[in-house]
């Protein structure tokens, strides 16, 4: 995924744009609204990460242009905390908003929610048993109560959602969720016990069963 | 309430009460002074003619036709001899006893003057009384005899038409009068309403409330100097703002990067260096946190700080909040929750966000992996109650009891990024939105915050 970087104060575009180089992202960088908009005539990207103060045009003008115009996502950089300034924000069309000064694995954590949400055009809401999905949040909301899922189990318990009565072979859940990382067999088999133990625990009327040699399949219970 | 209505159209009743007995009674001066002896002196006059024409008679039939047709005419007339014997002409009199030395008065040749001289108990009202001493008396010569005359004018009719033209009269005036009291009034009080709700709207902030008035007399003046005061308050609020995000810009930029290169400092070196680097990013970390916390208590703080109030719906709030510290629990492998029922406040929205922030920030805080943090709203009839309760270290007893005071912190040596001021701004918070706040803990299984804010209505 290419991101674009906007940001007057050198130093932090430097510190941004080396985290998400570490991560693995591919970054191009711009010093303020202008040369960032001179960028995009020739070169697309799948994000923007823009600072809010800058001189000239300043962040909120910068995000009406890329939502309204090129529709690509944009994630705020602000000093200001005030809530005026984040609904300023969401009004101008940005995604999501992180305040300074912010750890870089904040803002790695809200660019993974949007990479996903670029990436895979699945359904975000699965409804299964007595028990609602949100893939967006990785919430599990059952009758008044919502809990958040730890990543990894959330997408487990998805994957073998979508699927619910037919098999979901171990095969596509390691690649999905772990892809090349060793260790998988062991992790999927850690994760899906604690899987089953939260669905008992929070009361759910679904239930993982094991076919052996293939994979797991999620059942409603009656 | 006591309205300026009520108080006004008391006064004018009471005016006009008063202005009436004052009426009345500077007709009375009138009467006595002047109007009594000229209508004496008319009657007086017309009395004397009647007397001459009577005179010239001398068949009592003829006599008696003429008398009687003028009492027909409307005037009432006795008619009594030196004997005593009395013929009534006219209507007759209600009271008809006269006084023994009024006949000597008139025997004796002279003009008995009742009208002039009449006491009646009703002041002027009396000049209507349908008595035989209020009348002029003259002697009459008929037939070789002296009779005595006693004439007024009848004005019974005159009278109970004048009882309703009085009383409309005066209807009339009390009507008109307190309905144009009402009306001004009414004009009065508008700008002056105008400017009560300038005022509300002030203390929440609102400094654009546009003022319709146009007078150029006191309340004008006073509309004015309002609007002059709503601009400076305005442009107050405005600058203070702005300082507060200049402040901020200012100092969270530099900070972010001192934090954020001292921690890409800790990846590249080794033994003492990345120590080091640890110290720089952990207090830079601090330092960030004071500067947001005393900027907000020093809005809070503010003796006239006019907070925008208005209704918010908690869960979405609370949601936001959870969403947004999703990454941080995600990152311990905290396991977060909710339950929030659908409740609507009336208050700050920024520094509620704040103080829901500042407890779940804590709590995730002070929660190790594995652990939990819940966070429930509900609502009964006496009030609304938001809890984030967490499976973390817990406090002891004496660590509750001072865990909301400013600078306080548990286990300062080892948190190094807590400023102490966290719990200090959410009791500011709460109790500026006249909620309570408490804690429940027992030390290694967890602490619960509980807040309790009363209904909006």
């Amino acid at each position: 995924m290419k991101i674009l970087v906007v940001d007057d104060d050198r130093d932090i575009l430097r510190l941004v744009s080396i985290h998400l180089q570490k991560e693995g992202y591919r970054v191009v960088q711009a010093e303020s609204a202008e040369e960032a908009l001179a960028i995009l005539e020739h070169e697309a990207v799948d994000l923007v990460i823009a600072d809010v103060m800058m001189p000239n045009m300043n962040g909120f003008e910068l995000t009406e242009i890329l939502t309204n115009d090129l529709d690509i996502p944009v994630i705020l950089l602000t000093a200001k905390g005030q809530l005026a300034d984040k609904e300023q924000g969401f009004l101008a069309g940005s995604d999501d908003y992180i305040v300074k000064p912010f750890e870089p694995r904040e803002l790695l954590f809200r660019v993974a929610v949007i990479a996903r949400r670029l990436h895979k055009t699945q359904q975000r809401i699965i409804r299964v048993g007595n028990v609602r999905m949100d893939r967006e949040h990785y919430e599990l909301t059952i009758g008044e109560k919502t809990v958040i899922l730890p990543m990894k189990e959330f997408e487990l318990l998805a994957q073998l959602a979508q699927r619910a009565g037919s098999v979901t072979p171990r095969s596509l859940l390691i690649e999905e969720i772990w892809g090349q990382e060793a260790d998988s067999e062991l992790t999927l088999n850690t994760h899906m016990n604690r899987v089953r133990d939260r669905l008992k625990k929070y009361g759910a009327t679904l239930e993982i069963q094991t076919v052996r040699g293939i994979g797991y399949k999620l059942e409603v219970r009656q | 309430m006591k309205t300026l209505y009520r108080k006004l159209s008391v006064a004018t009743f009471v005016i006009l009460l008063l202005s009436t007995a004052a009426g009345f009674v500077l007709a009375n001066v009138v009467y006595y002074s002047v109007t009594k002896e000229k209508l004496d002196a008319q009657n007086v006059q017309l009395a004397e003619q009647i007397a001459q024409t009577t005179a010239y008679f001398t068949d009592d039939a003829q006599a008696t036709t003429y008398l009687q047709s003028v009492g027909g005419m409307g005037y009432q007339i006795k008619l009594i001899s030196q004997r005593g014997d009395m013929f009534a002409f006219g209507t007759t009199f209600q009271k008809h006893t006269i006084a023994d030395d009024a006949l000597a008065t008139v025997f004796a040749g002279n003009v008995y003057h009742g009208i002039e001289h009449f006491n009646g108990k009703y002041f002027f009202i009396e000049h209507f009384s349908n008595d035989l001493q209020n009348t002029v008396g003259v002697p009459v010569t008929y037939r070789g005899e002296t009779y005595a005359m006693f004439l007024r004018p009848n004005n019974d009719m005159l009278f109970s038409d004048m009882h309703m033209m009085l009383g409309s009269f005066l209807v009339g005036i009390f009507i008109v009068s307190l309905i144009g009291v009402f009306l001004m009034t009414r004009k009065l009080i508008r700008p002056i309403t105008q400017l009560t709700e300038a005022t509300y709207a002030i203390a929440n902030e609102n400094f654009s409330y546009t003022l319709n008035v146009t007078r150029n007399d006191e309340i004008g003046e006073l509309a004015n100097s309002f609007t002059r005061m709503q601009q400076q308050l305005a442009h107050n609020a405005e600058a203070r703002k702005a300082f507060i995000s200049n402040v901020s810009h200012d100092f969270q930029s530099p900070l972010m990067n001192i934090q954020g290169y001292a921690s890409l400092l800790q990846q590249d070196v080794q033994g003492e260096a990345k120590h080091y680097a640890s110290i720089i990013e952990e207090e830079s970390k601090r330092l960030s946190n004071l500067t947001k916390q005393l900027l907000l208590l020093t809005s809070l703080e503010q003796a006239s700080y006019p907070s925008e109030h208005k209704a918010i719906a908690l869960d979405v709030q609370l949601k936001t909040v959870v969403r947004h510290h999703l990454w941080r629990a995600e990152e311990k492998g905290i396991e977060l929750s909710y339950e929030l029922a659908p409740v609507t406040f009336i208050g700050d929205e920024e520094l509620l966000y704040n103080a829901w922030e500042n407890l779940l920030s804590n709590a995730i805080k002070y929660t190790n992996a594995g652990g939990e943090v819940r966070v429930t709203l509900q609502t009964t009839a006496q009030h609304i109650t938001v809890c984030v309760e967490d499976t973390g270290i817990g406090l002891t007893e004496q660590q509750r009891a001072q865990v909301f005071e400013r600078f306080y912190r548990v286990d300062a040596a080892r948190k190094k990024d807590g400023t102490g001021l966290g719990l200090a701004i959410v009791e500011e918070v709460v109790r500026a939105h006249n909620g309570i706040i408490y804690v429940k803990s027992e030390l290694g299984l967890g602490s619960e915050f509980i807040v309790q804010l009363p209904h909006s209505d």
